[in-house]
């Protein structure tokens, strides 16, 4: 049976690391094991043994060698890019521990000294200083020893996958400071330190934790997020220090060595230079710099809001960039906001339970009904000011301005489909979903109908953002067979924030806008039939056509304010 | 005196010619020792140490027969010696019955084109820019991997991963071209 390429690659790996001497007792066991058993194995390895030596001995042509100018440190960001997609589908590599060339006892040897008479001030002073001398020695002991105490905590982690196969490591488990490398072949993680600053890692990412208050990243991203009590704490580089000085930043270090710093919040100290030359200065909110790997010149550069992962949460699948809206029609499916829910989702006003929307004429419960299988949405029910008191939230919020309807629903509440669309022409503005938008995201609440989330439950898996308001824009979907007539209500805590009456046009764009504070814990979003004429046969009822479509609708975050 | 100008002669002839196949399969010998004992400082020892032997036992080589054969058993047997001592040091070694799996695969594959390196030319020829621009700097401008590590800023792990990938497309290429 011939060698596959993840065999060979495997041979070829631990041949390179054994014959430059790097290679570990399991690495040598590994390649022993794997001749030891394979016939194509050892011939592979015997093909690749003379590789590496006719490549060592080869005659290099000349030119090849004069094109090597010092300048040509700079190898491709493709090569980079490359090279880090195969370190993600890569076996780990070991390397030996180097060893210290210098020795840190040595035996000296000193001249003989020329003896003196002792006098009694001679005498208390080298008795004091044997005292302190055995005080240092016992302190030196008893002490912790600052290369080998536990600093930080792993918090969380999302598809983590160490480079070394015995770094396994699950949230929860303590970080040392002082050791080894660490190699996060793929994944995010989130450190906290003891200290309270918090630093999630993006693999693939090489760090160090040298101290609660100090890490160092040798390429990968990372953000930092550092409470008061914990300002000073810095991030090094291959060739920059980034001193904290209250703060949010991200820093990324491309496989080439050049730093980025990214200043969110706050401000930092940003040292960059060799020791020949080393320069300081301020980064302010905002900014961003980066420091070049090859002259070490420090530029400036665009500040990044959505690049680094500031947060994560592995039971809700978040990874949150900082972008500013959570996205209700995907919360509604089941989603954290961010684009994690289903394609698709529907909910049964009547049980709450999920199931694949119907077109049918059905009456409502007169029930508010909570939904157990999305942990963002409160509940849902068919409004009807006839059966008052209308609730609109499992904490019993009464939603007293809601007018009599028919108490008839035609669709269960669903995620928009691709057909229904508002009409945005001659509209213009950052809010306005762009012409081109294949589907812009939307939540269809067909009248008479209404949805309830649970904001206190989103803010607990954003906690580093704020939810500063709901914005939407709403309408009759040009879907929709005839035109229709409608009132949308936007309710928080069961108070009145938004109403849009006697909608009648298909496809017209209503824009909502309404502010929220901390304290609101639910947002209703309801549309009743218009109170127009219903007589029970088609396209009589009042319901009809009501074809309510809440397009974009988001809640808008911003970072929190510092604590 | 006439005697001696003789000996020195013959002595010069016999170095000349132990040069000369020397120099035709010390690469060969060199390969051999390299995948019995794969490290370079070791290997270049054990080599050092082989052709000491085979010029001290040169007299005992007749000519016409394999060189190549004839040195490898020096070789062979002196990489037992230094898996020998290594377990006796407690470290890592290969076994005898590896060692001698290896020896055997090694005669199976050891007829190389001689065109080998002209082959190989022609594959790091094919090689992308900065993939050559890194085997050139690692073998020809002899920089270490922690060199190389410390100019491009990234760790040594790395820097062996990426050699080790050149080298198997290095392979896959003269495979091709040989087979």
């Amino acid at each position: 049976m011939s060698l596959d390429r993840m065999q060979k690659k495997e041979i070829m790996d631990l041949l390179v690391l054994s014959l430059e001497g790097e290679a570990g007792a399991d690495d040598l066991a590994l390649l022993k094991a794997i001749l030891r058993d394979s016939d194509e194995a050892r011939d592979y390895y015997i093909q690749a043994v003379s590789v590496v030596e006719n490549i060592r001995k080869m005659e290099w042509a000349i030119e090849t060698a004069e094109s090597l100018t010092d300048s040509s440190d700079s190898l491709s960001q493709e090569f980079w890019n490359l090279f880090a997609e195969q370190e993600k589908i890569a076996p780990a590599i070991h390397l030996q521990k180097e060893n210290s060339e210098t020795q840190l006892i040595q035996k000296v040897v000193y001249p003989p000294v020329e003896k003196k008479p002792l006098s009694r001030f001679s005498i208390a002073t080298l008795i004091l200083s044997a005292a302190a001398l055995v005080f240092i020695l016992i302190f030196v002991k008893v002490a912790p020893v600052n290369r080998s105490v536990e600093v930080a905590t792993l918090k969380d982690s999302i598809n983590a996958r160490w480079g070394q196969d015995d770094m396994s490591m699950n949230p929860g488990d303590r970080l040392i400071s002082g050791s080894n490398h660490s190699l996060l072949g793929g994944g995010i993680i989130t450190l906290l330190f003891d200290n309270d600053a918090t630093v999630t890692i993006e693999g693939p990412a090489e760090f160090e934790v040298l101290s609660v208050d100090r890490l160092k990243l040798q390429y990968g991203q990372l953000y930092s997020i550092v409470p008061k009590q914990a300002i000073g704490f810095s991030v090094t580089t291959p060739n920059a220090m980034v001193i904290d000085l209250g703060t949010q930043f991200g820093i990324q270090v491309d496989f080439r060595g050049n730093t980025e710093l990214h200043v969110n919040k706050g401000k930092t100290m940003l040292i960059s230079g060799d020791n020949k030359s080393k320069m300081s200065q301020e980064v302010r909110e905002g900014a961003a710099r980066k420091v070049s790997a090859l002259t070490m010149q420090v530029s400036e550069i665009p500040c990044e809001d959505n690049v680094f992962v500031r947060q994560i949460d592995s039971k809700n699948d978040l990874i949150w960039r900082g972008q500013s809206a959570i996205d209700l029609s995907d919360v509604f499916c089941g989603g954290n906001g961010l684009g994690t829910g289903l394609p698709e989702g529907s909910i049964d006003p009547i049980t709450g339970e999920i199931l694949k929307f119907i077109a049918e004429d059905r009456e409502g419960s007169g029930q508010y009904v909570t939904v157990r299988q999305r942990r963002f949405v409160d509940g849902v029910f068919v409004p009807d000011g006839h059966n008052k008191p209308v609730v609109v939230s499992s904490q019993n919020h009464v939603f007293s301005e809601c007018p009599p309807t028919n108490n008839v629903y035609y669709f269960d509440p669903h995620k928009g489909i691709d057909a229904d669309r508002l009409n945005f022409d001659g509209l213009t503005g950052i809010d306005v979903p762009a012409a081109d938008a294949e589907s812009p995201a939307s939540l269809m609440l067909h009248a008479n109908l209404g949805v309830t989330f649970d904001l206190d439950a989103i803010r607990e898996v954003y906690p580093l953002a704020d939810i500063t308001q709901f914005k939407s824009w709403v309408g009759i979907s040009s879907n929709a067979i005839r035109e229709g007539n409608l009132d949308v209500w936007v309710l928080v805590d069961g108070q009145l924030r938004y109403s849009q009456k006697q909608i009648h046009e298909k496809g017209r764009p209503y824009p909502i806008r309404v502010d929220l504070k901390s304290s609101d814990r639910f947002l209703t979003l309801a549309v009743t039939d218009g109170g127009d004429k219903d007589v029970v046969i088609e396209a009589g009822r009042a319901t009809d056509s009501d074809w309510c479509l809440f397009v974009q609708p988001e809640l808008q975050l911003v970072d929190k304010a510092p604590q | 005196m006439e005697f001696s100008n003789q000996d020195n002669q013959k002595s010069d002839e016999r170095g000349r010619e132990f040069v000369s196949l020397l120099t035709t399969q010390q690469a060969r010998i060199y390969s051999y020792i390299l995948s019995l004992v794969p490290c370079f400082n070791d290997a270049d020892d054990i080599l050092q140490e082989t052709t000491r032997l085979m010029w001290e036992k040169f007299d005992e080589f007749k000519m016409g027969t394999d060189f190549l054969a004839w040195g490898k058993k020096f070789a062979y047997f002196l990489v037992l010696e230094y898996y020998r001592k290594k377990k006796k040091e407690n470290q890592f070694y290969f076994d005898n019955m590896l060692i001698s799996k290896l020896d055997q695969n090694f005669k199976q594959i050891s007829d190389v084109s001689k065109d080998y390196q002209g082959y190989l030319k022609g594959c790091i020829k094919k090689l992308k820019e900065q993939d050559r621009r890194l085997l050139t700097l690692r073998y020809y401008k002899n920089q270490s991997a922690k060199d190389l590590a410390n100019r491009f800023g990234c760790s040594i792990q790395y820097i062996y991963r990426n050699i080790s990938r050149i080298h198997q497309l290095l392979l896959a290429c003269i495979q091709r071209k040989i087979i």
